[in-house]
This record gives structure tokens, sequence and C-alpha cells, in this order.
């Protein structure tokens, strides 16, 4: 049966027919089979338009209705609504743009007329093929989430909050109240900012129905209106809302000062601070800007700042504490870490690092040269017995951190003396015996058992330890084996391994070398191994590395050192074969290398160069190659282990395979450093403590996040002027034949002169000074960020707005005088609260200025530097601020450089007026070209484009009143909740006349400057607006879901499951049942990426099919 | 003026460039009339076979516009639409179809200059080109799925 379509089209007044000529359409198209009636109409949206199409779907039983008209975005609901009233499906009705896609874009009637006839002819034939659909209700979850909490953002919430809902604020900062907060005076009535604003915030403090969320931003949202799930991001705040009195002693013990945001740069604040008094959450918080690189990159995390800072302020027994928190060795890693955490420094970036690791090695030395060990208290005994398997790193740091939890400790190692690799492999001059014992016997000291001449596997085994009743067992046996090098020869008399050299020189056993050394490596044994050669009386030491210098992986000081001790390095060979005389070593021959393709770990793999052997004399070769694990011993164990031999673990718990037994060290990480060795130990302690405690292995706390590496301006301006402080040496001629040490440390006071170096990049250290000092016990220095999943109904964003960066107008000299300020600093100059109390004082002397001139239109109105449009509060603040000046000065005067003034608004031209009448500012129209100094004055230099000619007026204080900018970070909040933004960053509302505070997602709703620049009164008004719309959705209780959604015909579908791929929802799956794709139409949103991709053609999108759309192409091509 | 009048179907994502075509037409930023839209949800549902079908019924040129990668109202529609489009231009040229006469263009919402550009621009390079003649390869769809195999 042939379709019957009612074809009507708008002419808008003379919007559409201005240039489109409707009756000559209405006229061809009435011819058309299908088409049953055609009218044009001046204005169908009108109640008399929408009456024409209900009246013919009556009368004349019409199938479809096509509309030609103005954007389906403007009037699809109002034209599928009157369809709807007149019995038809809204679904059998399309909507045809010929307003915004032809009349308005086209200065050619002919043109226009034509494009807009074949739209139409494409909606006539789309519109036969729709078929009636009917949208399912969803209930409204009738909650809220306000996100920004601004004036926009507090009215709305109060709103809804006060119509009785559940209202989540989300706030980025620490407290509410937005840039409002920060004002001192409002226009058009200098009422005070603070005095209207508080008992806004307090209400919302107090509110019942109100949940602030500080410091957190929205991460992602999923679903649909009246049924949002929203992701937030919250950052600690440090410090208990319910513990937290306020009393504000954390204040003056805090040693960190940074430029204060809320301040707008015009006083520091600490990490831990309240913005003013009557802030809301009225506690106090700590900002931190997250790991710092220090922290982030030392393998057992050490909080370097917290103890740099500590040091200085010579509170040494303070910083020591926080050593140990993740470091209980400091004498030892201060004189033989590869400190990563002075490498990522970002002192670095400015001159040279901070001295950590030398600072860390005074705290150490401090306590030892005191003798008073001081650790945390341990624990009550838990009866409970861990057994620790070789006393290296790994072992006494694990041994440390269980004896501190109560357990029962008992280290097993097999040489005579403790401290594996430490003692048997770091010679006597990097780390001095007396320093390793004294830390060791401070460990013992704790009541942890060592036995030494005990070796796993035969004196000792895991049943005869289970048999004495331990109940947890931690391997940390390391690598002591050396290398082989696989080259002819390699056993002969005078070729020793490295490892062994180390070791029986460190347990005094005879050591036989002869006159001529080489060492063959190019790691910190080799080095070390040369240099011990040296002092045990060769005459003359080489080092041999196949690579060059640049891939030598010793540390550049142990190489500087070696060659300063006569050392000799010799890059690019290796020895191929070994000569020997009587079994004794005479000739060494050695080939020389060039370096190829990189290899597997990034270095460049050393290639041989044939025909250039050479054979050298040498008496000892000590081969340095590498390390390897002796793993008999533990093979009682049977422990799983990779191809290297190492022992394999679970990476976050160093769970090994077998229940109960843990391992950590070189052991299982291949040779690696004293600091992971040490990590590994407090790891492995933690692991056993849960499985001891819990019978279950620890939750793996997610890591604090890393801060921007990059040094910023600020952190240059905080670094005090000290130079890095050396490292005093052992004279070169005072080592030779004696294995005193070498790096003779820090005093007190270069140790603290270093400790000030600190720039305090992350903000607050957790030095934990404000935590001693809070009496109420309200700081938790340990608080890590959370993830919230909130279900919400509706989404107001009030993210609000930034301010422009007036040094883009470097002529203005904002940055280079002191007394050129933004308009934003000049209110916090009148605050009581304050930098200066509310007095309006010149920021470079605290004088009282006469002379101060406003320049308008900063970054505002300025295609070239700035943005177009005109930010709409500059004229007014100006005019406050300058009676403000007024007021506190009667004999100053005001000087305006100013565009064009605009003050519309209710009572403000009366306010200008008063501006220039009764404070008798001058207002000089025109722009401003140059700010600069003369005679100590500023001079600002500008034209009167009304008298013609050019200007100049002495200033005291230069005031730029810089426009508003969207958010820096508006994309992440755009891309978080998928809104659209302008060309400048504000979010795009849907309608700009009828839908200021919606947008095109409904139920998401704009309130404030996020959506574009706006005094209070109007941030106020979109915030009640922006509520009321919230209210109107939970009002309706169920909201219709579009039927738009994905339909798959299960006779074409071929199961091939191309678009279970695809869909970025998971809302299509395979059903195991019929084998074929099956749609779940709660999680489809219809966008019907799937339906491109089906090569059978078997799903498609409601509403979208293949055969609507290519009617619609046919019909507008035909 | 009237030397040839091209016609290009115009596909445009509800989410971004049909937005910025209206705010074009709000701004009256006049543009060459030779588009014919659609509006879809999103670029990733534009099925390669309406491009061939459109240029099987007549059209001059097709242009596919969405949002920008990382904009996707639907996380990464149109991003499967980019990958399907590079097939999707070989084949149009086994097809006969001179390169120019389909285009994907990313155009966000606060985007309006650029959408009356990319329509002016694409109507003078199709004025150029002269009118689309149907090879006798491409009749119907199906022919995408023959050539394909060849």
């Amino acid at each position: 049966m042939k379709k019957k379509v009612g074809v009507y089209i708008c002419q808008c007044g003379t919007n559409i027919a201005g240039k489109v000529d409707t009756d000559k359409i209405a006229e061809e198209l009435g011819t058309d089979d299908c088409v049953a009636v055609c009218r044009t109409y001046k204005y169908m949206c009108s109640e008399p338009g929408q009456k024409l199409i209900r009246d013919d779907i009556e009368e004349l039983g019409l199938d479809h209705v096509v509309e030609a008209s103005c954007t389906p975005k403007m009037h699809e609901p109002t034209f599928r609504n009157a369809c709807s009233q007149a019995g038809m499906n809204p679904y059998m009705f399309e909507m045809v743009n010929i307003r915004e896609h032809c009349s308005w874009v086209s200065e050619d009637t002919d043109a226009a007329t034509t494009k807009a006839k074949d739209l139409v002819r494409g909606g006539v034939a789309r519109v036969v093929h729709h078929e009636p659909l009917r949208g399912s209700r969803k209930p409204v979850q009738p909650t809220a989430m306000v996100v920004g909490g601004g004036i926009a953002g507090i009215t709305a919430s109060l709103k809804i909050a006060d119509a009785g809902y559940q209202v989540y604020l989300v706030e980025q900062d620490e407290i509410i109240g937005g840039r409002m907060a920060q004002f001192d005076k409002t226009f058009p009535t200098l009422d005070c900012a603070g005095c209207t604003l508080t008992p806004k915030t307090s209400e919302v403090g107090r509110h019942p129905n109100i949940e602030i969320m500080t410091k957190s931003q929205v991460e992602s949202i999923s679903g649909f209106v009246g049924n949002f799930k929203v992701k937030v991001r919250q950052q600690p705040r440090y410090v208990s809302l319910e513990k937290c009195t306020g009393c504000g002693d954390c204040q003056p013990v805090c040693p960190v000062n940074f430029d204060s945001a809320f301040e707008e740069g015009m006083a520091t604040r600490h990490p831990i601070s309240r913005a003013f008094p009557q802030a809301i959450p009225n506690t106090f918080s700590i900002l931190r800007a997250g790991a710092p690189p220090c922290e982030f990159n030392c393998p057992a995390g050490v909080n370097a700042m917290g103890y740099m800072t500590l040091t200085g302020m010579e509170k040494y027994e303070e910083a020591l504490d926080l050593v140990r928190e993740r470091m209980p060795f400091a004498a030892i890693c201060g004189r033989i870490c590869f400190h990563p955490c002075e490498t990522a420094c970002k002192r670095g970036q400015i001159e040279s690092p901070l001295s950590i690791c030398a600072t860390k090695r005074f705290l150490g030395d401090w306590e030892l040269a005191r003798n008073e060990f001081k650790h945390p208290p341990i624990k009550k005994s838990r009866d409970k017995k861990v057994a620790i398997i070789g006393s290296g790193p790994a072992g006494l740091s694990a041994a440390y951190y269980l004896a501190l939890e109560g357990y029962s400790v008992t280290i097993f190692e097999k040489l005579t003396m403790a401290g594996g690799m430490l003692a048997v492999g770091i010679p006597a001059y990097r780390l001095p015996r007396d320093i390793l014992s004294a830390e060791i016997d401070n460990l013992l000291s704790m009541g942890v058992t060592l036995q030494t001449g005990v070796t796993f596997g035969t004196d000792i085994t895991y049943e005869s330890l289970e048999a004495d009743g331990y109940e947890s067992i931690f391997v940390a046996t390391g690598l002591h084996k050396s290398g082989q090098m696989r080259v002819e020869g390699e056993d002969l008399k005078g070729v020793v391994p490295g490892t062994d050299l180390l070791r029986q020189h460190a347990l005094d056993e005879p050591v036989t070398i002869g006159k001529r050394v080489v060492v063959i490596g190019g790691g910190n044994v080799a080095v070390d191994c040369a240099r011990t050669c040296l002092r045990v009386g060769a005459e003359s030491v080489e080092i041999l590395y196949r690579r060059t210098r640049k891939e030598m992986p010793a540390w550049d000081i142990e190489v500087e050192e070696a060659e300063k001790e006569g050392i000799s390095l010799s890059f690019l060979a290796a020895p191929i074969r070994f000569v020997g005389d009587n079994g004794q070593l005479t000739h060494m021959e050695v080939i020389r290398m060039k370096l190829g393709e990189p290899d597997d770990s990034g270095r460049r793999r050393p290639v041989p160069v044939e025909g250039s052997q050479e054979l050298v004399a040498v008496d000892t070769v000590v081969a340095a190659i590498g390390q390897a694990p002796e793993m008999e011993t533990l093979d009682s164990l049977s422990l799983d282990t990779s191809q290297w031999g190492t022992i394999t673990t679970d990476e976050d718990t160093l769970a090994t395979s077998r229940p109960g037994v843990f391992a950590g060290g070189d052991c299982t990480l291949g040779a690696a450093s004293f600091v992971e060795a040490v990590a590994h130990g407090r790891q492995a302690a933690e692991s056993i403590h849960s499985y001891l405690k819990y019978g279950g292995l620890k939750e793996i706390k997610p890591r604090e996040r890393a801060m921007d590496p990059d040094l910023t301006a600020e952190e240059r301006l905080r670094a005090k002027p000290i130079e890095r402080q050396p490292m005093p040496h052992l004279a070169v001629e005072q080592r030779a034949g004696n294995f005193e040490e070498v790096d003779l440390g820090l005093s007190a006071e270069t140790a603290s002169a270093e400790g000030q170096r600190c720039l305090h990049c992350g903000l607050c250290c957790q030095c934990g000074e404000c935590a001693r000092a809070c009496g109420p016990q309200a700081i938790d220095l340990t608080e890590t960020e959370r993830i919230h999943e909130i279900d919400v109904g509706a989404l107001i964003v009030a993210t609000g707005i930034d301010v422009f960066g007036a040094v883009k107008y470097p002529e203005y000299g904002y940055g280079k005088y002191p007394d050129v300020i933004t308009n934003l600093q000049y209110e916090r100059l009148c605050n009581s609260s304050g930098p200066t109390h509310g007095e309006v004082l010149k920021p470079s002397d605290g004088k009282v200025p006469q002379s101060v001139v406003f320049i308008q239109c900063v970054g505002s109105r300025d295609r070239a530097k700035g943005y177009e449009y005109c930010s709409k509060v500059c004229c007014m603040i100006s005019a406050k601020q300058l009676r403000i000046f007024k007021h506190h000065n009667p004999d100053g005067q005001a000087y305006v450089f100013y565009i064009d003034n605009r003050a519309g608004g209710k009572g403000y031209e009366e306010f200008m007026r008063q501006a220039i009448e009764e404070d008798n500012a001058q207002y000089i129209r025109g722009r401003v070209a140059k700010v600069y100094q003369e005679g100590g004055r500023l001079v600002v230099r500008g034209e009167n484009s009304l008298v013609g000619g050019p200007v100049e007026v002495e200033a005291d204080l230069v005031v730029l009143a810089t426009g508003l900018v969207p958010q820096s970070d508006y994309m992440t909040v755009a891309r978080a909740l998928n809104l659209s933004t302008d060309k400048y960053g504000f979010f795009i509302e849907a309608h700009p006349k009828l839908g200021p505070v919606e947008t095109s997602l409904a139920g998401i709703f704009l309130a404030g400057g996020a959506q574009g620049p706006k005094d209070i009164p109007e941030s106020v008004a979109q915030g009640a607006a922006a509520g009321a719309e919230a209210l109107a959705l939970f009002g309706m209780g169920e909201v219709e879901v579009e039927p738009t959604v994905a339909l798959v015909d299960e006779r074409l579908c071929t199961g091939c499951r191309t678009c279970e791929s695809l869909c970025p929802y998971t809302a299509v799956t395979f059903s195991d049942e019929s084998k074929t794709a099956a749609v779940n139409d709660a999680l489809c949103q219809g966008c019907g990426t799937c339906a491109a991709a089906c090569p059978t053609g078997a799903i498609g999108v409601r509403h979208y099919t293949s055969e609507q759309i290519c009617a619609q192409i046919e019909g507008m091509l035909g | 003026m009237s030397e040839f009048d091209s016609k290009i179907i115009t596909f445009l994502c509800n989410w971004c460039s049909y937005v910025a075509a209206d705010a074009a037409g709000v701004s009256r930023m006049t543009q060459k009339t030779n588009t014919r839209v659609i509006r879809v949800f999103c670029s990733g549902m534009v099925d390669p076979g309406y491009v061939i079908k459109a240029f099987a019924s007549g059209a001059d040129g097709v242009l596919v516009a969405g949002c920008h990668p990382g904009d996707c109202h639907y996380i990464s529609g149109n991003m499967k639409a980019l990958r399907r489009s590079f097939l999707l231009e070989r084949l149009l040229t086994e097809l006969g179809v001179e390169k120019g006469r389909f285009r994907l263009e990313w155009i966000a919402a606060s985007e309006s200059p650029k959408y009356a550009e990319v329509i002016n621009a694409m109507s003078e390079d199709i004025r150029r080109l002269g009118p689309f003649s149907t090879p006798s390869r491409v009749d119907e769809p199906s022919a995408a799925a023959s050539a394909s195999g060849q």
C-alpha cells in the first residue's frame, strides 16, 4: 500500500523564505507520488503551524510527516510532539534543515532553493522507510554531582540540596568558594565579597544533603541521563576533617614555603595551610605535588626531600628517623649507594643536584659517633619465628623490619662474618669494616639472632628449620660466584675470579697477585678489584673493557678515583686466550674490538677486529665479568628459577613458588644494587608479616604518582644561592698500601647547607614536623589518593574561569616591575585577610601609592595577542578597584586607559559615573604602548585617541585588567565528560538563547564562567538555573531512553563477531545459543560502528538503517 | 556560475561537525550550496557501502566529517572511520573514482569556519574535476564486493 507523506515547509518569517523559494518547492513536491499534502507556512513551530500538521494527520490519515525548517537540534522535539499528539508515532517523522544549511549560508536564491528541494526530497525518500519505535523508560537516580565549588556550583548545590536531594560537590582545590573567595569587594554595591560568600559556603559545609569532595577531579563518566556513573579521583588532604580543630599549631613548624596560588603569588604559604579563616572545609590541609623525583626514583622509596629538609634545620635525629622508615642503614647507604635520587634531583636542572647520599651518610655517622642507636618502638613479641638465609643487605633489611613487627628473627650466614657482599664484596676503603659492623651490631641489639658459618642445604634445611618452629623463610643468598669468561687457559694459575679475590681479601685469606695485573670487566666489581690489587702491592694495574668508557657500568666517581690512584684503562679490547708456562699464567692474547649494533640492553655490541690480536705479558688476570648464584645450596627448597638461574618471585610480594618462602636481593634480581636489596628486604618483611598474621599476601597499595619532573620558573626562584658542598677525599698519596676510607664525609655545617639547598619541588616534604606538633593527632601523612565511583542522575559543570597570563604583554612590564600587578592580585591587596591585611601598598617597597593606573583589555578584545571576545567584567572591576583605592587614599589619583567602557547591568553605569565624578578618576581612551621605569617611578605611555596624541602618566602602581579565560585544564574536563568546547575552550551550551545551561548531552548542565565570561550575578543565576534543570529531571522520575540502538537480524548474522570487537561499550556480545551477535539495549549508545563494519549487513541501528540512509541518498540525488 | 553544479553527499557527525555546520549557518558563513547533508550519530556509522552508493547514485563527491581523534562521543568511532577510509580510498581508486572526490575530515563543534572552508575547498576541487561519470564498474554497491575480490 502506498504511504501517505505530509510535507511542511517553514518560511521562518524571512529567515528561510528570504533565500529559499518555499512555494516553488511545495509546488514541485506536491506532484510526487507519495506526497499526500505539501504546505508552506510562515512559522511552522507556532501553534497554528503545529495544528496544520495535527489536523492533516487526523483528516488525511498521513503515515509520515516531513518538516523542513531549522536545525533538528532546535525543534525536532516540538514537531515529534505534534505528531504524537495527533496519534502518530514520533519516529514516523523526519526533520530537514533548510535554514542553517541553506538559506543562511547562500546569497543565491536559485542555488539555495535547489539545495533545499534536494534535502526535502531526501527526507521524503527516507521517511517512508521509518518504522514506529518506542523508547524504554528508565528511573532517574535523584542525586546530583556539581563539578566546581565556586559561587555558581555552590548556588546549584544549595538549590538541589534544599529540595531534598543528595549532592556531591566536587572541587579541585582544597576549599570551596572559587574565584569569589579571592575578591575583596563586589560591584556595584561595594559589598564585601567574603561577607556575602561565606554564609553560602558555610551553609554548604553544614548541609546534610551536600557531600563536599575537595582535591577531587572527575576522571570519566558513563551511562546516560538520569543514570550516570562518575569516576572521581581524590587527592588526600592528609589532615582529618573530623579531628582538625583549626588551631594552627602546625603552621609555624612547617619548614617549607612556596608561592600561594590563592594569594596570586603575593604571599607564600606552607604546604599545610588554610587559605583564610572562614574557609570551608574549615580545617587545614596539605598540598603535595606528587612523589618528588628523588623519592620516586629511589628503589627503596626513601623520602629524601623530607630528611634533607630536616637536616637543613639541623634536626638530625628526626631526619634519621625518616631515613629509617625505608632505609635502616644510613651510614652504609650513604657510602655505597648509586644515588638515583641525585640523578633525578630537580636542582640538577639549575646547577648541580643536592648531595643527598653524602648527607645521609652524615646522619648515619652522626648517630654512630653518638653511639645511641634509635629505632621506632618494637611491637609486642608475636612469638613467631622467621629464618633469613643470608646476611647481605636484603637479609639485614628484612630482619630489621621483621624485628620491629615483633617477630623472632634468626639470620643464617654461610661465611664467618655477616654482611654478605657488603663485607666481602665492597673493599674497606669504600665501606670501612667498623661502620659495617656497627650498623649490624645495632640491628642485633634489637633482638635479632645471627648465626655465622651455617650453610643452608648442609647444616640446616627447610625441614630442619620447620622442625625448629620457623614459620617463614626469606632467602637472600646473593650472587657470590664469578661469571665464566669461556676463554682458553682460564684455569691457569694466575687467572683469578673477581668476587673470589675480593672475598679472600676481606676474609684475610692470603691473596697472591703478581706485579702486572690486568682486570677484565667494566663494572664496579672490576674497579673494586683493580683498586684492591693496587693496595695489596701490584706494580701496575690495568682495567681492560671490551666497550668504551661511555658504556662502562661502573660509577664515574669510582673510575675517576681509580685513575687518580694510577690505574690505567684500556677500552675496546678483550682477551681471547691465556698462555701459561707450567700451569702459571705468563701472557694473554688480546683482540681489539669495535662497536657494532646495539644489543638487547641498548648498549652497542662489541665486535672483534680481525687480525688485531697481540700477545701481552701479564702476571695476574682478574676476571670481573659478572656474578652467578650458588644455587646448589638451595636445591633442597626446589624453587622455580629463571633462565639465568635466579629465583623467580612475585614482583610485588616476593613470594616464591613455595608457600611461606620468600626471596629477594641479588639471588632474584641478578647483580643489582645495595638499595634495591634493602628495598626487597622491606618488601619481604611486609609480605611475611601479612602471611603470618593474616595467612595471605599483602594488598598492593598503588604507588604515589610522580610529580612533573620538569623544573618550573617558580621552583628556580625558590633555589637558595648555596653551592653543592664537595665531598672531601683522602689525598691520593695517602691511599697506597692501605685500606683507609677515601671519602671523608660531610660535616654538620656542610650537610645542613645541603639540606637548605632543597627546592621543595614536591611541596609537602612529609618531614612530619606538623604531625609531631599536632595536638589532636589529625595529620596522617600516609594517606593516598582514592578513586570513587558515584551514581548520579544529573551533573552540573561549574568549573569556572582562569585569568589571562599578563606576561604575554611584555611591554606592560608584568613580571619585570614588581609594581605592575594584575587586577586579581590587586583584589588580594585590598582583602583584609590578604598579604597586606587590606592595605593597598606597593609590592616593591610597601609604601602607599599616590597614583594608580589601570590598563583595560589585557588579553581581551585583542585578536593579535589575547582573545577576541570581551571579558565583560573588567571595566566594572577597574571602576570598583579605583574606588576602593580612593577610599583608602582620598588624595590619590586614579587613571584608566580604556578602549570602550562597558557598564551594561543593573546599577553598573551609575557606579562607573560615581568613579568618574565623585572619585575623580581620569578615564583616557586609548591603548597603552609601554610601561617603563624612569627615575624610580613607573611611566605609562599610551595614546589618547579622543584628543589624538600621545600621553604619558607617572604611576606608583599599575593594575592590569586581565581578561577571563577558560581554565587551563578545560580539555581534561571536556574529555572526561564528553563536552564540546568553543574555539577558546569554554563549554558550549545547547542553544545560545534558549538553552544557556543545557549541553548537547541530556542530564549534563553548565553554570558560571566555564560557559563563558560572566560576573557574579549571572553565575549565580546560571547556577540556580542548572539546579532547576536537575530538579526538573528528578521531578520527572523517569527518562525515556532513545530507541535508536543497534539491532541484529539473526537470519543474516554469520556469527563472525566483528561487531563484538568493535563495540566500545561491550554492548554487542556473541550468543552461544543462537551463534549470532546479540545487543544489550541498556548498554548500546547507538553509535553504529558495528553496523558500518558488518560484512553481511545483519546489524543495523534503528532509525539509521542502511535502507533509510540509502533511500535518503537516492532522494537527494534523484 | 551555472557551468556545473556538483552534488556532494555530506555525512556529518551529530556531536561535532553537524553542530559546526549549524553554527556556520547561524554566523551566516556563506558557503557553496553543493552539499547534501545526512546527519549520522558518528562518523564510525558511515558504512563504506554508503559512499559507494552515493557515487553510484550520481554524487560528484562524498564528505565524511567527524570529531577530532580523542574527542569521539563514542570513545573511538572516528578512529574506526579513519581505519576504514584507507581501504575505501583504494577501493574507490580501483572503481575509477578520482582522488579528491572522497574526503574524511575532523571538524569539532567549535570549528564552524573550518566547516565552511572545507565545504568551499571541496566544492572547488570537484568543480575542477568536473562531473563524476559513473564508470560501468560502479553501478551498484555490490560492485564493492566484486571489486575487492579481484
